[in-house]
């Protein structure tokens, strides 16, 4: 069994983990949504927010450290920000503001991550009527993006071996060569995940099945994380 | 004996012009275990994708008394199961349960006879609760067993496998050796592993540059050292102590 570097759902039997996507997508968009939406940040939206994530943090019993590791991934976005700031001339609260606002959404969506495997979140956008092809296109994204990071490693291992030490920079013109023969080996197996599909009667649509199960849980915790997510951005201390 | 799968005069020509088929006729009755072999690049995938119409060349496939066409092509499908060389080519859904269920799904099984489905054949290969499992998180031989479970799962007359042992240690290939040996349905396997050829099949044809060069049983053909030779194949180990 190996782990691979896009799965980013952490596995743990927690309430966080048994809650149906579909309601936890709900409560992660909602969570989004407000976040941006919100105009004036008082102290209540402030502490109130984070609160909400930390909350959630717990419940799923989800390490601090993994979730900072995926929110630093847009530090370089932040920088950008930052910089583009410092030209456009906006103010300081403005630019933590936007800051505040870019990390508290990743930070709920990298929380959604963990605690979702990626199929069921592919089952939820299905339920949710996002277009069926578009689903498919992520699943074998997903599903191919494991096997073609092994290719990718492998033909790495091979440049390596075969350059003896030079500095990649002396022989970056021949990366476009690998990146060919990755596109054609890429291409060689589309056609042959096509003939798998031909061969298990494939016709033209691709068929669905409900496996997801709504419960009375998913209602108390839509309930819930709505109740507190207007308390905190309506609120008034 | 019943014919299960007839081929009569196969042709086939690559888009680039390529030679892959010509003139290959083989027949296959009920319940035999019949081997194709030959040197790589001989044409064993090929023919096989012509044995449930995923390619079509020229000539004739006959699957349990009924010609290949267009309007009989979903039938020889779900007839004919092939399992290919590669599992991350026939594992394409996200999870284990949803790539079993892949087939009977097509088939337009309802969802308790999907179910069914999936979770006999996955006990069948021996990877019962592996459903909720990412096919990329399995091992080569356990993603083999649930290609085979996928295939399975649409319950086929006539299985067709191409190098089901490439890339297994010895004890999964002795598994899977043991495994086939428990199937009950007509099996063509398409290999270079003649030992495994030796323990499972009592017929082989020998294929070389898209002809059948040979057509015979097997301890005959391990005879002929040279006709072996010829053909970039060589005498099973265990006939060479």
């Amino acid at each position: 069994m190996t782990h691979q570097w896009h799965d980013a759902y952490r596995h743990a039997s927690t309430p966080a983990h048994h809650l149906d996507p579909r309601s936890k997508l709900f409560a992660g968009l909602a969570f989004v949504g407000t976040v941006l939406c919100t105009r004036h940040w008082g102290s209540l939206q402030v502490a109130g927010y984070p609160v909400l994530l930390i909350a959630a943090i717990i419940l799923a019993r989800l390490s601090p450290l993994a979730l900072s590791r995926r929110i630093l991934g847009i530090l370089p976005f932040a920088l950008l920000m930052l910089l583009s700031a410092v030209f456009s001339r906006l103010s300081y609260a403005h630019v933590v503001e936007a800051l505040l606002k870019a990390v508290l959404s990743v930070a709920a969506m990298a929380l959604f991550s963990m605690t979702t495997p990626f199929p069921d979140l592919l089952r939820a956008l299905e339920q949710c009527r996002v277009p069926r092809k578009l689903v498919m296109f992520l699943a074998f994204l997903y599903r191919y993006a494991a096997v073609l990071g092994k290719e990718v490693v492998r033909a790495e291992r091979g440049w390596a071996s075969r350059t003896f030490g030079r500095f990649w920079w002396r022989e970056w013109s021949r990366a476009g060569h690998v990146l060919a023969a990755l596109l054609i080996r890429s291409y060689e197996r589309a056609e042959r995940v096509y003939a798998a599909m031909l061969a298990r009667g494939f016709s033209s649509r691709m068929p669905a099945m409900h496996l997801l199960h709504f419960g009375i849980g998913d209602l108390v915790f839509i309930g819930l994380s709505s109740g507190l997510l207007c308390l905190v951005r309506w609120g008034r201390f | 004996m019943a014919v299960a799968l007839e081929v009569r005069h196969l042709s086939f020509h690559y888009p680039d012009g390529t030679a892959a088929l010509h003139d290959v006729s083989l027949r296959v009755e009920e319940g035999e275990r019949v081997a194709v072999i030959g040197p790589n690049g001989a044409g064993k995938s090929t023919l096989f994708f012509h044995l449930n119409g995923t390619f079509r060349g020229e000539g004739e496939i006959i699957v349990r008394g009924r010609p290949l066409t267009d309007k009989t092509l979903y039938e020889v499908r779900r007839t004919v199961g092939l399992v290919f060389q590669d599992p991350n080519d026939q594992l394409f859904m996200p999870t284990v349960f949803e790539d079993v269920a892949f087939g009977p799904m097509n088939l337009g099984c309802s969802e308790t006879d999907v179910r069914d489905r999936v979770l006999r054949a996955l006990k069948q290969v021996g990877m019962e609760g592996s459903e909720a499992l990412i096919p990329h998180h399995l091992s080569l031989g356990e993603r083999k067993k649930v290609a085979l479970a996928s295939v399975l799962a649409l319950e086929p007359a006539i299985l067709a496998f191409d190098e089901p042992s490439s890339g297994l240690d010895p004890r999964s290939r002795r598994a899977l050796i043991e495994f086939l040996k428990s199937l009950p349905q007509t099996i063509l396997i398409a290999t270079h592993d003649l030992d495994l050829v030796l323990d499972l099949c009592r017929r082989a044809v020998i294929i070389d540059a898209g002809r059948i060069v040979y057509e015979g049983k097997v301890p005959q053909i391990f005879d002929q050292e040279s006709l072996l030779k010829s053909h970039g194949l060589e005498k099973p180990l265990k006939l060479q102590r």
